[in-house]
């Protein structure tokens, strides 16, 4: 773990600040004060994501530090459209989403910039990685209404979640798993163009595969029984984030297991 | 309608064992690494497994009606199925059955190494020992190329490899780096050697003393020495022996391809540093010889008898600045046990970077080990942008096509991608093509396209259109 003390990782840190703040602010029912830092903590990680952009040249999507930050970044728009358009609420939740996401960019992952390699410079890099940031971050939010369905069917009163957590959930998973197709299908397509094969058995390939998997056991499950079985449902729903948590760190957790193609991703 | 509920259901849950095995499965290949992944799902039990999920997604659109009259879901299902299709279709498994059972020529993948100026049609394995396939054309290899990022603006990098011996007693080496600015001095660790740098050009040439040339020096067996400049049409008559040598041509970078009659002599500039000349010997009875004398391998090219010529090059006496070259240059000044030796470090004509024996200013004297420590001056790291192969496709001898295949960039040509997969380290001299059959992606490629229109339709657009619907009803 290290202090990055330069204007982006400063930015990041003012962030997570941000996100921590509007988290504590939205969840005490000052929501006026919770939503207005939760815009700042936006503006700031979009910033970074701008400043970053401009330092490398290219689309800040290469390594695990600027992931993150795009992640975070992603946060309050999904946050907003959610609320907007699926009647799913949870906006101090997903603060506190956003600030988990920004936690390894401010401290875990380096942050020096790299050229694009060879491998990475293709029109399919922006879609392909684009539509699984945007999965991955609606499903992050799809797990909290999940594991709140373990213990509850129903938000309490006062909450403003529209819907019961378990419709909240299928809700953001059905958002979610279109793109998580996407992205599976475009790094398909560009792994038949830069490595000659669209399937090449890369442990980073079978885990996305694995979540793509449990996502689709759940739709198939849930056609089964409804919303009968919340917890089961909920279950398929938490373990497809740890599948897609999996995915995203492997390159991180392959000093351990098997290594990959997807190695400049670390 | 009791039974077909029944079997639906039976359905349902043999595809979800079906996914949650694959789940599995995967999650364990992940494990296993890549190579042995991809055998463990080829593997016959598997390939069992295969089928039975192809036909399980053909039973589940026989039995839910509802499967087709939903477009999407009925876009995911036939995706799916399209998907696997292709995907037997283009195993190496499929490619086997047709090349025994209907005597197809087409392997499923292999690798190709063409040397540039030369043309290949040979697959070869992994490996690159066994030929897989004969293509039906041939790629020609024009060039090979590699562009780099803009190098970063860093000074070149001191370092020295220090020979030493492994806890085995075996010969072994270290690498070490040395931190330098002008001026200051340094140790070379594991070596009694003090350095001090003189000076530092960030892009200089040789420099010479005025009118020094390469030459060809000719000693005769009494010991006369004659020197001929190396220039073409430059004659020296040695008369005893009575021997005429004439100078044909000078090589920057002399490359010898082939053998006996299929030899072949090119200048290569720029790749290598092979600095020769090449000499016609004339004997008493008018029989000439041709010999390729080379600079820095003195014991080629001899076998004339009564003479033993060399060809030499001017040695450097220093460096000059020359922003064209690109190349530094650093003077040094090495001390050990009393001696002292000002020297530069320069790289030489076609080789990356710059190398100086210690040894002369050893304790031992410059007849110290063989393989004594070497100071080297090397470049700052570059990142690679590209690697571009250009390719002609040869057909029955004729050009029926040109590419430039990069790695975002393959050759798609008779019913194979080509793509850039790997290239000779040391020179550039030839490029590593992956060779993969194009069989059944069509099928795969349509499928991709059915499985995320299909997941889009069903999970984004039917229930907008069904919210839609709702609210219009309520009049909202």
């Amino acid at each position: 773990m290290a202090i990055k003390w330069t204007i982006l990782g400063l930015l990041v840190y003012a962030a997570m600040a941000a996100h921590l703040a509007a988290c504590a602010a939205l969840a005490g029912r000052a929501r006026r004060a919770g939503w207005a830092l939760y815009a700042a903590g936006f503006v700031v990680t979009a910033v970074a994501f701008g400043l970053r952009w401009r330092e490398v040249a290219h689309v800040p999507l290469q390594n695990m530090f600027e992931v993150c930050v795009c992640l975070g970044m992603l946060m309050l728009p999904i946050t907003l459209f959610c609320r907007r358009f699926l009647g799913v609420g949870g906006e101090a939740a997903d603060a506190a989403i956003g600030l988990v996401i920004l936690l390894p960019a401010g401290f875990i992952f380096k942050a020096d910039p790299q050229h694009l390699p060879p491998a990475l410079q293709s029109p399919l890099f922006i879609p392909h990685v684009a539509a699984y940031m945007l999965s991955y971050v609606i499903m992050a939010k799809a797990a909290v209404p999940a594991a709140l369905a373990l213990v509850a069917a129903y938000a309490p009163r006062g909450e403003k979640a529209v819907v019961p957590y378990e419709t909240a959930a299928y809700r953001m998973v059905a958002l979610g798993f279109p793109l998580l197709t996407l992205g599976l299908v475009l790094g398909a397509v560009w792994g038949k163009i830069a490595w000659g094969d669209y399937w090449n058995w890369d442990p980073k390939e079978l885990w996305s595969l694995v979540s793509w998997l449990v996502y689709l056991a759940y739709f198939h499950f849930r056609h089964l029984f409804g919303a009968r079985h919340r917890r089961a449902n909920s279950a398929f729903v938490i373990a497809g984030l740890a599948a897609i948590l999996i995915t995203l760190l492997w390159v991180n957790l392959a000093r351990i297991f098997a290594g990959g193609m997807h190695s400049y991703a670390s | 309608m009791q039974r077909m509920n029944a079997i639906r259901k039976i359905i349902l849950w043999a595809v979800l064992a079906a996914i949650g095995l694959l789940a599995v499965l995967s999650a364990v290949g992940a494990f296993l690494g890549a190579d042995r992944a991809r055998d463990l799902f080829h593997s016959l039990p598997l390939a069992v497994c295969w089928f039975l999920l192809a036909a399980l997604l053909i039973a589940g659109l026989a039995a839910f009606r509802r499967l087709l009259r939903s477009p999407g879901s009925l876009g995911m299902h036939l995706g799916a199925l399209l998907v696997l299709a292709g995907a037997l279709w283009g195993s190496d498994e499929a490619h086997e059955v047709r090349r025994a059972w209907f005597g197809s020529q087409k392997v499923p993948s292999g690798f190709m190494v063409i040397y540039k100026g030369e043309s290949e049609s040979a697959v070869l394995d992994r490996d690159f020992r066994e030929v897989l396939a004969q293509l039906p054309f041939s790629l020609h290899l024009k060039d090979f190329r590699i562009d780099y990022y803009p190098s970063p603006q860093e000074p070149w990098g001191l370092g020295a490899i220090v020979p030493t011996v492994d806890a085995a007693g075996n010969p072994a080496e270290r690498q070490v780096a040395i931190p330098w600015t002008v001026g200051a001095e340094a140790d070379v660790p594991h070596t009694p050697v003090r350095l001090r740098v003189l000076q530092y050009l960030p892009s200089a040439a040789a420099a010479y003393e005025a009118g020094a040339e390469p030459a060809v020096a000719i000693t005769t067996d009494d010991g006369r020495r004659v020197t001929l400049a190396a220039r073409p049409g430059e004659e020296a008559d040695l008369q005893d022996p009575p021997l005429k040598v004439r100078v044909v041509r000078v090589f920057e970078n002399l490359v010898v391809q082939g053998a006996g009659e299929d030899r072949r002599v090119t200048d290569s500039p720029g790749e290598g540093a092979n600095a020769a000349v090449e000499v016609e010997v004339v004997r008493p009875d008018g029989t000439t010889r041709t010999r390729y004398l080379m600079a820095r391998m003195p014991a080629h090219g001899q076998g004339e008898e009564g003479v033993v010529m060399r060809y030499v090059l001017p040695e450097p006496t220093g460096a000059r600045p020359d922003p064209a070259t690109g190349a530094a240059a650093m003077e040094v000044l090495l001390k050990a046990g009393g001696r002292e030796r000002r020297a530069w470090l320069m790289p030489e004509k076609g080789v990356p970077y710059a190398a100086l024996a210690l040894a002369p200013v050893l304790p031992e004297g410059p007849d110290a080990a063989e393989a004594g420590p070497v100071l080297y001056l090397v470049p700052p790291v570059r990142d690679i942008k590209t690697y571009t192969s250009d390719v002609v496709i040869l057909e029955e001898g004729r050009e029926a096509g040109r590419a430039a295949i990069q790695v975002n960039h393959p050759l798609h040509w008779g019913g194979y991608h080509f793509r850039q997969a790997s290239y000779d380290i040391r020179g550039e001299r030839y490029t590593v093509l992956g060779v993969v059959s194009d069989s059944g992606l069509a099928a795969v490629y349509a499928g991709f396209l059915l499985l995320a229109a299909g997941a889009t339709w069903r999970l984004w657009i039917e229930p907008a259109w069904s919210r839609s619907k709702a609210r219009g009803a309520h009049g909202d």
